[in-house]
């Protein structure tokens, strides 16, 4: 195996037993997201007899955008670790070390990533006991690539962010700034058609837009033009955020 | 095996943290970098570990430059930087073989070498244990043993003791010189106790804001300071005449001035003082203290930064980073640290014109003994760093209570400097004394004493 991939493979094997021996932060990570669908589900479950939803239960509505949104909780939170990293040392350690730096980002993300993965693997299954209903088709394996790309994309964006703020607390206020207004400006809690228009413009330029659908185009089982043009935007977007993340790491001192 | 040219860095304009050093290490050396928080220590040995990218000059390490085969130069290197470095949340024996992973080795290689290194650092049995739960000093010794997994044959420590009890670091020295000894490896390590490169390094370089003052075994450092430090303070401050007196007279080596303390570095001291002593009366000087001491470290920083080295530490680094790194933070800084050296300042002479308004003589024997507690208390509190001066200094009232007491009769306990005239006699007489040798004598007494211990 090359070099290259060897080392990203060494050190996200190394980040997945940190992970592993620690569950309860992966579990965590979840408690937030349940609360949402539990209760929010609940004090919005009359939007679904309005006339204009495309659902008819609101829970229902509502799974894809708390998967989201557990994406991006978790994601927002991997800078912290990095700056934990910094902070001991061990992120220096690795930099003196013959390896290239990409690959310490690109191991890192892949390890956001697969910990996302799995938190909403737990959390479909909740939401199915709520009612929601699964994903119909190949929509599950589909839900886990989406996942995986916008959770590596916004790890990047955190992970970009803390190498540029070098502080936890600037991080935790960013994070907890940018993560609700992406919610709010996508159709994760409602449906586009009940925005007004300028809201409806922004959610246009907003990845979290792109994953929604996609992720309620899986629920569907509809797999048609949109959900491809949201695969390739996803697509763009998580690359995009590596690359920057990637020339961050390689040019900080 | 290192080779630095010209090697400068500025992380703003203009504001050179590492200032056109040029030094060169040789293979199976131990060269320490000495200087104070903030002095480049730290900046060098960053470039010189490709962490951080010179702004003008070279390095070159084991043959590969340091810009231009940032791989190479890695793969010739371990390094230990200031914080710990292994991961908290794994085992030793993970810590090791993570590391032996990123740096390539074979299965079979990276076994026999992690055993190796456990026995080497004396961590048998204990390979399984999480690393944060171990003692700062294991620790340590397991970041080096990391840092070694792939046999280097140079190795950086950045502060290698730093936050350690003295017990470990005492340990931490004997593994760092059988390094050097046994495994015949070269050493390149910065730190700010003046101990350790008098204890470990074979070379010294001494770096103040970011120039290198001066290069030399610490043994040369030393005696270019000549074999006997006197160390004397005054009342007030000498004057430019006065200390024009000392540098005149060709006896003295060297001559540096400290506030009211004066420190001259002379041939055999013991011989000598005697003479000073009588001929500083000559010249109408009474010092307050005498004493005899070795010349340390303390002494040689002093000579080559012409700070002293508890005052020099004092400069902390911007614990904000780049945080506080903005033109606000900086004067917020400044001001700071202005502020906190003016109070400290101010006490002090609070304290001296409290002591005169309180009715002692101005030039009464009574202020001269007072002052004189005074003083020593001060030295005192200022801090162990000086070593054996201040244990002299603690020492000396009693000497002068001893002969009080020889010579008078009278229990010094019980005698009170309340009456200036009565005590002015009892000084002039043991100056007196001391005039015919036996202060002197007692100071070599002890000299000889302490050399025995």
């Amino acid at each position: 195996m090359p070099y290259f991939l060897l080392d990203i493979k060494n050190l996200f094997f190394k980040y997945l037993t940190l992970t592993w021996r620690m569950p309860m932060w992966t579990l965590f990570g979840l408690i937030q997201p349940l609360l949402w669908l539990v209760i929010f589900g609940q004090l919005f479950k009359g939007l679904s007899q309005l006339p204009q939803f495309p659902e008819d239960n609101y829970v229902n509505f509502l799974t894809p955008g708390i998967i989201v949104m557990t994406v991006l909780f978790g994601a927002s939170w991997s800078g912290v670790s990095l700056l934990r990293d910094l902070r001991h040392g061990i992120m220096e350690k690795l930099f003196v070390a013959p390896i290239d730096r990409s690959s310490i980002v690109l191991s890192r993300l892949l390890h956001n990533g697969f910990t996302v993965v799995i938190q909403v693997f737990l959390l479909i299954i909740v939401a199915f006991v709520l009612g929601a209903g699964l994903p119909s088709g190949g929509g599950i394996f589909w839900i886990w690539i989406i996942v995986l790309m916008l959770a590596v994309g916004f790890s990047a964006v955190s992970n970009t962010l803390a190498m540029m703020l070098k502080r936890e607390e600037p991080l935790v206020v960013m994070g907890n700034m940018l993560t609700l207004p992406l919610l709010f400006f996508s159709p994760a809690l409602v449906p586009k058609s009940f925005m007004p228009f300028w809201m409806q413009l922004v959610s246009m330029i907003n990845p979290v837009t792109y994953g929604v659908e996609a992720v309620r185009a899986c629920y569907r089982g509809v797999f048609l033009q949109p959900f491809y043009t949201s695969i390739t935007i996803l697509l763009l977007f998580s690359f995009a955020a590596i690359s920057v993340s990637a020339a961050i790491f390689q040019k900080t001192e | 095996m290192i080779q630095i040219d010209h090697l400068c860095k500025e992380f703003t304009p203009n504001n050179r943290v590492v200032d056109d050093i040029t030094l060169q290490v040789n293979t199976g050396e131990v060269f320490g970098f000495l200087g104070p928080n903030g002095a480049g220590k730290t900046t060098t040995i960053k470039i010189l570990t490709t962490l951080l990218h010179p702004t003008s000059g070279t390095a070159v390490i084991a043959g590969h430059d340091v810009v231009e085969d940032p791989l190479s130069v890695r793969m010739s290197f371990g390094y230990v930087g200031q914080q710990s470095g292994v991961d908290p949340a794994l085992t030793v024996y993970e810590n090791l073989l993570l590391q032996g992973r990123l740096y390539h080795l074979p299965k079979k290689k990276l076994q026999e070498r992690i055993k190796t290194l456990v026995q080497l650092f004396d961590m048998e049995g204990r390979e399984g244990q999480w690393v944060g739960a171990l003692s700062g000093g294991f620790k340590r010794r397991l970041d080096i043993a990391t840092s070694l997994i792939h046999e280097p044959k140079l190795l950086f420590l950045d502060e290698p003791t730093l936050g350690l009890d003295p017990k470990s670091r005492l340990d931490l020295w004997s593994y760092i010189r059988r390094l050097n000894q046994e495994e015949g490896m070269t050493l390149f390590l910065t730190t700010h106790h003046l101990e350790e490169v008098d204890q470990l390094a074979h070379r010294v370089g001494i770096l103040d804001e970011g120039r290198i003052q001066i290069i030399g075994t610490p043994d040369a450092l030393k005696n270019s300071l000549g074999a006997d430090a006197i160390h004397l303070s005054f009342q007030n401050p000498l004057n430019a005449s006065q200390l024009a007196l000392f540098q005149k007279n060709t006896g003295f080596k060297e001559v540096i001035q400290q506030g009211d303390a004066l420190r001259l570095y002379i041939e055999e001291g013991q011989q000598a003082l005697p003479k000073v002593i009588q001929w500083l009366d000559e010249q109408g000087l009474s010092p307050l203290s005498v004493l005899l001491a070795r010349p340390t470290f303390d002494d040689v920083y002093l000579k080559y930064t012409g700070k002293n080295w508890a005052t020099a530490n004092e400069k902390k680094e911007n614990e904000w980073g780049d945080w506080g790194g903005g033109s606000d933070g900086g004067k917020w800084k400044n001001k700071w640290n202005k502020e906190d050296g003016e109070t400290e300042g101010g006490t002090e002479n609070d304290w001296q014109s409290k002591w005169k308004s309180e009715g002692n003589p101005p030039d009464g024997a009574s202020e001269e003994k007072g002052s004189g507690d005074w003083k020593n208390k001060w030295n005192e509190s200022e801090g162990g760093t000086t070593g054996k001066p201040i244990e002299k200094a603690r020492d000396e009232p009693k000497d002068w209570e001893n002969q009080w007491k020889k010579e008078e009769g009278k229990d010094p306990s019980s005698a009170k400097p309340d009456k200036g005239e009565e005590e002015k006699q009892d000084w002039e007489k043991w100056q007196d004394s001391g005039k015919s040798g036996d202060w002197g004598s007692a100071a070599q007494d002890k000299d000889k004493s302490e050399k025995k211990n």
